[in-house]
């Protein structure tokens, strides 16, 4: 982007942070929309009244588990700034592996959740969205290694971070995300 | 129907308490604003009138037989009281309070979580979230068979709305930048996906979704499935209606503003 | 060297000339072009169906095109005209010319960009691709379930479709993010949103309603694709899914969609219509309000698309009303256009032709669609041949008029040369004479009951001579284009002038060289009001002297 430092912004944000907050609004909108799909359907003379994901504990520990990531991911964020960076790297590396405990319940609940994709509507419901949140998980597994093996590499300082700002921000909106669908597809 | 309208107005003590505490606090606190009259902070007579009228409109939702309506018959009914709270009153107690509200009325230490919660992005959790929950069908019929509930419920919606029209009707946080115009019109047309969501799976739902309207007696002709579309209506275009003024108030409060001069300023220095 | 040396040393190279520079641009001048080349050629192959299409249509009991082989055409043709011809033409004049007139250097994502326009190309061509594997989709543009389910589409047509859909709509969200990122970020200094020419407010208008219409049309496919390739059960009534689902789902996408469609034209129309009238436009902040409010309440009313499904009173009612409101902004736009040409000096060149007629045009279709809202009518009219005249007088009238008249505009901007007047002209007066004779009988044959998609019709119920009508001015239309192409090549073989300013521009982007260098501007203006060129040129005139 040489050819177009010369000029300073006109406002304070940064470009990495309008850009990536329109994907995330993009994205919310495609989930709301599959979420009402969800609702719509539900409410369908049709839709099987019983259905199959009694046990709470693993998503209730899946839960837990992105919440503490979240929190490790905001750690790790503020240890650069804080110019802590080996303490980020730790936080940074929780992180990841959290993220990765994550996906691996995911697919055990899955292969157990005693339906599926062409059961019947909810099954569709279930693992479609469960498998798209389950894909941005994976999008944001590949940028928090991205960012860690960059902190390792020194390429951030205290006033240069905003990559793992932005990783971070795409974390807390994967687990939001979750808390959502959480929710919607267990508790209603 | 017209009984009800005679004689349903229900002039239920804890409102009307809670209402003149409310009305009262502001009055003192635009007395003692006046008094030390720095830098204007008081705020103007329409902005009082602002106020009031918010006041009003709350006391006449919860008193008027629009209750009544709402809590025994009508879904729609109901939902027109919860639209004025959260769309009318708020934004418009909003509008009539003074500058550095915050500071004023909050301890240091709370002051900057506060801020932190009126944040465009929190804020919009915040609003999007309470109003969810409540109509989860669960939820709602835990509101309508419990009175105590329903009143917590009527002050969630209450603070959800200040909390959720916050970064674009008030200049309430002392230190913390307004939210700039072109955002603040952005975070209108966001807010109304959520209500669009919710409003289209009322309306346009073949099932009813809350036990206590299916076993209320019928009013006005309307059958369970249509005042619970009329409910999801209202929720839709009126409240559209609202954010369109608002984003206009704004777009062109902003395009009358001061910022071709400021960006003149920077270009001559 | 090694041939793969040579090779990997020439693509290091780049160069500024030969088809490899133009394969791996990340220029957004040349990835404008590439835009307006590919999606010119879409035209013509859309143009292309619709005149095989009104072949078939010119007499009853027609065998020219088999039914099967006609849906297929009706199909492809809208998909094309929408995804493959009208938005990125829009997409590429955005790209050619939103960074001039902001005083950039370029899009702020470069690469972004052109990865937008390959995926943009490699989705239109997946998308043809399947007239040779087992013929293309036949469901029409959209693709209503439950017709489009494995057991009523069972060929694979329905898939390329999906597929080529999925490709389009990240290619354009990508591109919109990244107007939207540039206009926020890359203006000049003193062009605050404020001064922002309407051609570009449109855009980032534009950019908002498709990266957040899109997710829906997403979402709407991939449970298709779901329900078809892994047996789904989405859309599917009998085991617990629902078929209007998909209809809300689509035109939840649908109505924004033809928003994205008409803005950018209405955008390109509010600058040449200023310029060619000598003044500044009228009521700049109620042109740029208007355009917020369609893209606002094009959110609320995707259900007037609908109305036949059985919705109850209320709700019928509602939408109804909204779609009234609508028509509110776009008649705003229409007296403002209006208003610009009162007394002003106007020439007639052939940019300000095709407004002129865009304008007309737009309001004959505009009207139409209001006709539309009133329930009862549209239960009498929908899915007839009105709305086929309706949607065409402003996708065609309206958008396609906007755009070659953005094209007319700014030709001699990118090549250095300008169309040629005379045959301009021709091309201008063949195109409004033909679309009228296509596009106006119409309205009487949706009266008449006549039905959209059906590849053929009885004899006796006086529907021929209109068809037959129809189907001349439709080689009229061609014809006119056909001059169109004849003047593009004519006029690029002609040895260039590099007119800076020809049409004694407004807008940033006439200060530079025609064409202009890779950088842009030499040094990066500054900006003092709307019509930033305008108070270089006169500065005893300048807009900010008057206050504006």
């Amino acid at each position: 982007m040489s050819i177009l430092t010369n000029i300073p912004p006109m406002n304070k944000f940064s470009t990495g942070k309008v850009a990536l907050s329109i994907i995330l609004t993009s994205e919310s909108v495609f989930f709301a929309t599959m979420l009402v799909a969800y609702i719509a359907l539900r409410k369908q003379d049709s839709w099987p009244v019983e259905h199959t994901l009694a046990r709470l504990t693993i998503p209730i520990a899946n839960t837990a588990v992105l919440l503490f990531s979240a929190i490790s991911a905001w750690c790790g964020t503020v240890s650069i700034r804080d110019r802590k960076t080996s303490g980020s790297q730790g936080w940074q590396m929780l992180t990841l592996l959290l993220g990765l405990v994550f996906v691996t319940i995911q697919i055990y609940e899955f292969s157990h959740a005693g339906m599926r994709i062409n059961d019947q509507a909810f099954g569709g419901v279930f693992f479609t969205l469960m498998g798209f949140h389950g894909l941005h998980v994976l999008a944001g597994v590949v940028f928090l290694i991205i960012n860690l093996v960059r902190t390792r590499l020194g390429d951030f300082s205290p006033n240069r971070y905003e990559a793992v700002e932005l990783g971070t921000w795409f974390w807390y909106y994967v687990t939001a995300v979750w808390v959502v669908l959480f929710g919607a597809l267990y508790l209603l | 129907m017209t009984d009800i309208l005679l004689t349903g107005w229900a002039w239920y003590p804890s409102v009307l308490i809670g209402i003149s505490l409310w009305t009262a606090a502001y009055l003192i606190l635009i007395g003692r604003l006046r008094r030390r009259n720095t830098q204007g902070e008081a705020p103007k007579m329409w902005q009082q009138i602002a106020f009031h009228s918010g006041t009003l409109t709350l006391l006449l939702a919860l008193i008027s037989p629009l209750d009544e309506l709402g809590d025994e018959y009508l879904f729609s009914a109901h939902m027109l009281q919860h639209l004025l709270m959260m769309f009318v009153t708020a934004p418009l107690w909003l509008l009539g309070s003074p500058a550095g509200l915050i500071d004023l009325i909050l301890p240091k230490q709370l002051v900057v979580p506060a801020l932190w919660m009126t944040r465009p992005v929190t804020a919009f959790i915040v609003f999007t979230s309470v109003m969810y929950i409540w109509h989860v069908p669960a939820f709602y019929n835990v509101a309508q068979a419990n009175e105590g509930v329903h009143i917590f419920e009527h002050l969630s919606y209450l603070g959800a709305g200040l909390i959720g029209w916050w970064p674009v009707a008030s200049r309430a946080g002392a230190g913390v930048p307004k939210t700039p115009a072109p955002l603040s019109m952005l975070y209108l047309f966001l807010m109304t996906i959520p209500c669009t969501a919710l409003s289209a799976i009322l309306t346009f739902s073949a099932k009813p979704f809350y036990a206590s309207y299916m076993e209320a007696p019928r009013m006005l002709g309307l059958s369970v499935l249509e005042d619970q579309r009329l409910g999801g209506l209202l929720m839709w275009l009126p409240t559209h209606m609202i954010i369109l003024l608002a984003l206009g108030i704004t777009f062109f409060k902003w395009f009358s503003g001061n910022e071709n001069r400021q960006a003149d300023q920077t270009v001559l220095n | 060297m090694t041939v793969l040396a040579q090779i990997s040393s020439k693509i290091r190279e780049g160069g500024q000339s030969g088809f490899l520079s133009w394969m791996m641009t990340i220029d957004h001048k040349r990835i404008g072009v590439l835009y307006l080349l590919s999606a010119a050629a879409f035209f013509m192959v859309g143009g292309f169906e619709a005149l095989l299409m009104r072949i078939q249509l010119a007499q009853p009991e027609n065998k020219f095109l088999s039914p099967d082989l006609y849906n297929q055409i009706f199909t492809m043709h809208g998909t094309t005209m929408i995804f493959l011809a009208v938005m990125p033409l829009s997409a590429g004049f955005a790209n050619y010319v939103i960074p001039l007139m902001l005083g950039a250097r370029d899009m702020v994502f470069p690469k972004l960009n052109a990865l937008s326009y390959w995926t943009f190309l490699f989705g239109g061509l997946f998308m043809y691709s399947s007239f040779f594997f087992g013929g293309a989709p036949n469901a029409g543009w959209f693709s209503y379930a439950p017709l489009t389910e494995k057991l009523y589409s069972p060929t694979q047509g329905m898939d390329f479709w999906i597929m080529g859909i999925l490709l389009l709509g990240f290619a354009t969200t990508i591109g919109s993010i990244n107007f939207i990122v540039t206009i926020i970020q890359l203006r000049a200094r003193g062009m605050t949103l404020t001064r922002l020419p309407v051609f570009v407010w449109t855009m980032f208008v534009t950019s908002f309603l498709a990266v957040f219409s899109l997710p829906s049309l997403t979402t709407a496919v991939l449970l298709l694709f779901l329900d078809r390739e892994l047996g789904a059960h989405f859309y599917n009534v009998a085991q617990g899914g629902s078929a209007l689902l998909w209809q809300h789902l689509f035109w939840f996408f649908g109505h924004p969609e033809v928003y994205i469609l008409i803005l950018p034209a209405m955008g390109i129309v509010s600058e040449v219509i200023p310029v060619f009238s000598g003044k500044p436009l009228f009521g700049y902040k109620a042109v740029v309000f208007s355009a917020i409010g369609i893209g606002f309440l094009g959110f609320t009313v995707w259900a007037h698309h609908m109305f036949a499904t059985g919705m109850p009173s209320t709700t019928l009612l509602f939408f109804a009303a909204d779609s009234f409101l609508i028509g509110v902004p776009t008649g705003v736009k229409i007296f403002s256009w209006l208003g610009t040409m009162w007394k002003g000096k106007l020439r007639f060149d052939t940019p300000m032709l095709f407004a002129v007629g865009f304008v007309a045009m737009f309001l004959i279709g505009g009207l139409d669609g209001i006709h539309l809202a009133v329930v009862p009518v549209d239960w009498q009219l929908t899915d007839t041949y009105y709305v086929v005249s309706h949607l065409h007088y402003v996708l065609f009238g309206g958008a396609i008029f906007g755009i070659v008249s953005g094209v007319y505009y700014w030709f001699p901007k990118i090549t250095g040369r300008r169309l040629q007047e005379g045959l301009g002209k021709w091309h201008f007066w063949l195109m409004f004479v033909g679309m009228n004779l296509v596009f106006m009988p119409m309205h009487i044959l949706g009266i008449q009951g006549m039905p959209r998609r059906i590849y053929t019709y009885g004899a006796g119920r006086g529907w021929e001579i209109w068809n037959f009508i129809e189907t001349v001015g439709a080689f009229i239309v061609a014809a006119g284009m056909l001059i169109f192409i004849i003047n593009f090549f004519v006029s690029l073989r002609k040895k260039a002038t590099n007119e800076t300013d020809p049409w004694d521009g407004y807008t940033l982007e006439w200060k530079t060289t025609s064409p202009p260098p890779a950088y842009n501007f030499e040094k990066i203006p500054t900006v003092r009001g709307l019509r930033p060129l305008w108070d270089e040129k006169h500065p005893e005139l300048a807009d900010w002297k008057a206050g504006e």
